[in-house]
């Protein structure tokens, strides 16, 4: 079948794979944020991405404003800018109701309001559909740091995990190695949101007694000191005792639309344990 | 060029749930392109490199994509022993079972990894379809490929 230099040859290639194996497992369970030299191929790269991110976003905006009827889309912008604004005030004041029944989360609510936040846009997708994450185009320039969280009007998105000066990276919500201490906003019990698929979420580590039903808002606890606490992350749509388990077995369906990202808000709080 | 273009541009046609049962594996076809028109050596660099560059924008651990893209290549070259890829049926073939053989490595690796299990019947099903749909295209992929050859490098005619 082959011949002793195609043999050759290919043993070159075979070593080649075993070294990236070991590359591999080296990388494997470290930080996700880039090394000096990814951060030079990044800067070189990302805007060829940001170029081919602006031509879609175009050819986008040409079929849906002229060929997919004019007054119904300009109306459904609005509409959803209307929607989305309504959603926050909705969100703020549910949370606000939530909190003054306890009094003192009042205060946490508003320290989760203080901080100040910088718009970015995004200019890139994950190019592999099994890992959920978006290349936006601010970076440490900006005062980005790695573990900042990032949402938008709809409620939580995800978090920075690699910063160059230009771009970050945002891991989303939805990606199955993303955590996030979450509560129930009604029940006020704890869990761990984590990615399933495009569209559900798990919430993991609920206790089989805790009180949770289907219709339930769930958002952030704060705990793990990244993100804010009270910022939505979705609405719990199934919820099943498994027996014998110790935790149950709980679907969550963010209140984000991972597939329609474009402007982001990157809250500028630095995680502790960082900047520690 | 092509296959970076495809590669950056990739994530924003699979944040459609749906279009991932369509998902062309662009970078398998002109692997298997330049397997069978251009040397091991050439091949293998566009294998490394893209899958270097590709991991680079990825969230997964440095050094995955690029190991699935040598496997990749690695499969192909092996492959190309068992199927005539200048013939339609032996090229459709190939593409369908690189890119399911692929995923499956990838799937594989991710478990193996704790990096999370992808395994579900929506994914079994966008990996069976996305094969079919590389490996259905791949004739196609590759008349343009070999038409776009010998208009810019009208050298390399021969080749073919």
């Amino acid at each position: 079948m082959f011949n002793i230099d195609q043999v050759k040859k290919i043993g070159v290639w075979v070593i080649l794979c075993l070294v990236t194996v070991f590359f591999l497992t080296a990388n494997i369970g470290g930080e996700k944020a880039w090394k000096p030299a990814e951060q030079i191929v990044l800067e070189l790269f990302a805007p060829l991405q940001k170029m081919i991110q602006q031509v879609v976003q175009a050819t986008e905006g040409v079929w849906l404003s002229y060929f997919n009827l004019v007054r119904v889309h300009d109306e459904n912008l609005r509409l959803n800018q209307e929607n989305n604004a309504l959603k926050m005030e909705n969100n703020r004041y549910r949370e606000l109701l939530g909190t003054s029944r306890r009094l003192q989360e009042l205060l946490a609510f508003k320290i989760s309001n203080d901080w100040p936040k910088v718009v970015a846009q995004v200019i890139g997708r994950d190019p592999d559909r099994l890992f959920k994450a978006v290349l936006i185009d601010k970076g440490k320039n900006d005062g980005f740091k790695i573990n900042m969280p990032v949402v938008n009007a709809e409620g939580v998105v995800g978090r920075l995990v690699s910063v160059s000066p230009n771009y970050s990276k945002v891991l989303l919500v939805i990606d199955q190695n993303s955590a996030v201490d979450c509560l129930i906003e009604r029940s006020r019990e704890n869990g761990i949101i984590k990615g399933l698929t495009d569209t559900v979420c798990r919430l993991d580590y609920f206790a089989r007694t805790g009180d949770v039903v289907a219709g339930d808002f769930v958002v952030t606890s704060g705990l793990e000191r990244i993100y804010p606490k009270g910022l939505p992350v979705g609405v719990v749509t199934e919820v099943l005792d498994v027996p014998g388990a110790l935790f149950k077995d709980i679907k969550v369906q963010p209140v984000v639309n991972f597939s329609k990202l474009e402007e982001l808000l990157i809250v500028l709080k630095e995680d502790p344990l960082l900047s520690q | 060029m092509i296959a970076l273009l495809f590669a950056l541009f990739k994530g924003n046609i699979t944040r459609w749930e749906t279009m991932r049962f369509f998902d062309l594996e662009l970078v398998i076809i002109i692997l298997t392109f330049l397997v069978t028109y251009y040397s091991l050596q050439s091949a293998g660099i566009f294998a490394l490199s893209l899958g270097l560059l590709i991991d680079t924008f990825s969230t997964g651990p440095l050094g995955l994509l690029t190991f699935i893209y040598l496997a990749s290549f690695l499969l192909i070259v092996v492959g190309s022993r068992l199927f005539d890829c200048r013939a339609l049926v032996g090229l459709s073939i190939l593409t369908s079972l690189v890119v399911l053989l692929k995923d499956l490595v990838q799937m594989l690796l991710m478990v193996s990894f704790s990096l999370g299990s992808p395994v579900s019947i929506p994914w079994l099903l966008a990996i069976v379809t996305s094969a079919m749909f590389s490996g259905l295209l791949a004739p196609a992929v590759f008349y343009l490929l070999k038409s776009g050859f010998r208009f810019f490098l009208k050298d390399v005619e021969n080749v073919f």
